[in-house]
């Protein structure tokens, strides 16, 4: 049983994290992940990411938790960039390991579903011609409230 | 006897600065300062603004939150990661 949030403001290696996740527990039967990386559009050139350092891996720690106790994992994982990225560049990674596949799953939509509005991070995309803030999407607010409502967890 | 004040991302851009330190004397609760910085600053108006989400030392706050001395304010913009 075990949770690892990390802050990272330098290049992530998602595949060795996965790998050392994989074959540590014997009563983990399932282990599931999301990998978050720049896309490219809109003349997207790269993205910064910013964050609230000590309240930020706070409010990850907490979305993890939430995930341990509701679906009895044996451990949450929450890596997340901060600084720039270029397009094709990790940003977060999200992986749950559990008894069961189904649980494994579900936390992995959750955790990311709450990190996105819920945990102190803010994105900038730069163009060709400029740089500007991104605002939360209606949609992304929506996937944390349904969660949440269900939850009554609240991260930060 | 100071509140330490902080602002984040969009929020620092409008202020033209990341942080500021006042007086304690000037607020009692979150909604005393951002008062004393729309009098203060042109741009001071923003933090009045409905979107803006602050956390008083780590914690999710609102305009009634109490504050003292040595308390840090953070105020901030909608929140975007992953």
């Amino acid at each position: 049983m075990s949770i690892q949030v990390r802050i990272l403001p330098e290049a992530m290696d998602p595949a060795a994290s996965l790998a050392e996740l994989c074959g540590r527990d014997s009563e983990a039967g399932a282990i599931s992940s999301f990998i978050g990386q720049v896309r490219s559009g809109d003349d997207l050139i790269a993205l910064e990411l910013e964050h609230y350092p000590g309240v930020t891996e706070a409010a990850l720690e907490g979305i993890a938790q939430a995930a341990m106790q509701r679906w009895s994992l044996t451990e949450a994982r929450i890596i997340h960039r901060v600084g720039r990225m270029e397009v094709g560049e990790p940003i977060v990674l999200v992986a749950a390991a559990a008894p069961h596949r189904r649980a494994a799953l579900a936390a992995v939509e959750f955790m990311i579903d709450v990190l996105k509005t819920q945990a102190p991070f803010w994105k900038k995309e730069y163009t060709r011609t400029g740089s500007h803030w991104i605002e939360p999407r209606d949609e992304d607010h929506a996937a944390a409230e349904g969660w949440l409502r269900s939850t009554q967890d609240q991260a930060v | 006897m100071t509140l330490n004040i902080r602002y984040f991302a969009s929020l620092r851009d409008e202020m033209g600065r990341s942080q500021d330190a006042l007086d304690a004397a000037v607020a009692n609760q979150v909604s005393g300062i951002i008062a004393h910085l729309k009098d203060r600053d042109e741009k001071g108006w923003v933090l009045a603004e409905p979107f803006v989400r602050i956390i008083v030392n780590g914690v999710v706050a609102h305009a009634e939150t109490p504050v003292a001395d040595g308390d840090e304010i953070a105020f901030c913009p909608p929140f975007s990661g992953g």
